[in-house]
């Protein structure tokens, strides 16, 4: 508490013209959070960071929003969160200065979420959403690059029932992504996304989106076996192993129904990264739920696609001296090869209009050996305030 | 024949009963709206109007908030906290400011000329413009 009440603090010390100026009764504080607990029922796979004994630290976190407008026309806001995984410890997850220039556009500086799918912007806020968690195959494309400092461009104009909004960023971002199932330092620069959501009624919705920046990948535990092929004269395959500078681009495509008591979320994403050996991606998922009074229960199946160039594995010659590169290379670009189901219950039940329990099973079955199949059974609340 | 009569004279005065107005400060800048400004503002999508930076009031749980949200909004409870928790939490919208019951609009609205409410249709006075009626 006292860690949240400093974040608090840090938060208010960012918005002193605020506090001095503006009415200080038009200052909003909202927050969300969920504690969730999972397990995967079995010692012989892990998911998500669960494995048989239940976890409650995973997917845990609390958030508080701080938003003060400044002007009539300008608003600072400011989001700490913590993350179970995280000890909890608050960090800005959004610190940033939003302009509305007129009824239509509006400028958006400083840090924030980075739209690159459907539920990107609210992935942390569960009771945004109906499963207990956004298909992972697809959520987590981008290697929990999930923020960044930047400079957002938005339009928003309503013809009659018909809403486009279009938004254009561009910014960079260094902070911490799990990589290589290790936590290591990502540098993301040139970091452009452009996106367009359009909405008929409140009912249905589509999404297109475009991002793309170059990345860098440091104190991963590749980064041994990079230095040893480059000391062994095998830069061009060290190259290709490395993440320094290249560039990834990730298309989405989303679509949200809501009629009558029907749900029905469809996604589809091809991710492809250049000069490296970071797989191509296609993966999609669909979801139907219907709602019976407070109940909503929703069926997903994903399909995840992923294939990697050779070309690492080819650039080190087959001599007797390499071998044992070609095999830890050899078993790196074939674990990056999969094809993955998953199919997916959820149940969420409406305690109260921001309170929402939720429940969670899937079955999952991969194409690489040893992983055939593995289930996680998970079940939280999610909240907002 | 005298059933039916006095049946349709209860169902207009249930209907009355329901029945609500949006509402501005007598001497606001704003103009009566049509029903699909007065969704567009109450779900967050018009910020702005004559000019004015609006502060959109919802009423706490009431039967007048519940009756808005049916026949206005087309979304309520769950669904609506929802909806605007995704306009709150990626900065596309402040939450409305909530208020209590027609007393709580009336006494908000008076003196904040780009503050625009709900109310039963009974609660509308001199005081206030009406922008809109269900």
């Amino acid at each position: 508490m006292r860690k949240l009440l400093q974040g608090l603090l840090c938060a208010a010390a960012l918005l002193p013209l605020g506090s001095a100026y503006a009415d200080l009764s038009n200052i909003r504080i909202n927050g969300f959070g969920q504690v969730v607990g999972g397990t995967t029922m079995s010692n012989d796979h892990a998911a998500q960071g669960y494995g048989a004994d239940p976890k409650f630290d995973q997917e845990s976190l609390y958030a508080l929003q701080i938003s003060a407008p400044l002007t009539s026309k300008m608003t600072a806001t400011a989001q700490l969160l913590g993350r179970g995984t995280e000890d909890f410890k608050p960090k800005f997850a959004w610190a940033y200065l939003k302009y509305q220039i007129s009824d239509d556009w509006s400028v958006k500086l400083g840090r924030q979420r980075i739209p690159i799918f459907y539920f990107s912007e609210t992935l942390d806020v569960g009771v945004s959403y109906p499963w207990l968690r956004p298909p992972t195959a697809v959520y987590g494309l981008a290697a929990g690059v999930t923020n960044f400092d930047a400079i957002t461009v938005g339009y928003s104009h309503q013809w009659g029932k018909l809403r486009f909004e279009p938004v254009l960023s561009y910014g960079r971002w260094k902070g911490g992504i799990n990589y290589a199932g290790s936590e290591s330092t990502f540098t993301g620069t040139q970091m452009a996304v452009i996106s367009l959501t359009t909405t008929y009624d409140e009912w249905i919705s589509l999404h297109t989106n475009y991002a793309t920046w170059k990345s860098s990948v440091t104190g991963s535990p590749m980064d041994g076996l990079i230095a040893g092929l480059n000391s062994a004269g095998l830069g061009t395959a060290a190259n290709d192993l490395a993440i320094n500078g290249d560039t990834l681009g990730i298309i989405d495509l989303g679509a949200e129904i809501n009629y009558a008591k029907w749900q029905v979320i469809a996604e589809y994403d091809a991710a492809r990264s250049f000069h490296n050996f970071i797989p191509h991606s296609h993966v999609g998922f669909l979801t139907v739920g219907r709602h019976f009074g407070r109940f909503e229960p929703l069926l997903t199946y994903v399909r995840s696609n992923n294939s990697s160039s050779s070309q690492a594995l080819n650039e080190i010659p087959d001599t007797s001296g390499n071998q044992q590169f070609r095999a830890i290379v050899g078993s790196i670009l074939k674990s990056q090869r999969t094809r993955e189901n998953y199919y997916i219950f959820d149940l969420r039940y409406d305690l109260a209009n921001n309170v929402a329990l939720k429940f969670s099973y899937t079955a999952f079955n991969s194409s690489i050996a040893g992983t055939a199949s593995s289930n996680l059974l998970s079940a939280g609340v999610a909240y907002s305030f | 024949m005298k059933q039916l009569i006095a049946f349709s004279l209860f169902s207009l005065l249930i209907a009355q009963a329901h029945a609500g107005a949006i509402v501005a400060a007598k001497d606001s800048p704003l103009e009566p709206m049509d029903a699909e400004q007065v969704k567009k503002i109450f779900l967050g999508h018009e910020p702005q109007a004559a000019g004015q930076t609006l502060a959109v009031l919802y009423q706490k749980d009431s039967p007048v908030r519940a009756d808005f949200e049916t026949k206005v909004l087309g979304k309520t409870g769950a669904d609506l906290s929802g909806y605007w928790s995704k306009l709150i939490f990626t900065g596309k919208a402040q939450a409305p400011e909530e208020v209590s019951g027609d007393a709580g609009v009336k006494a908000k609205i008076s003196g904040s000329p780009a503050a625009v409410g709900y109310v039963s249709d009974s609660a509308v006075d001199a005081n206030m413009k009406l922008l809109f009626k269900y």
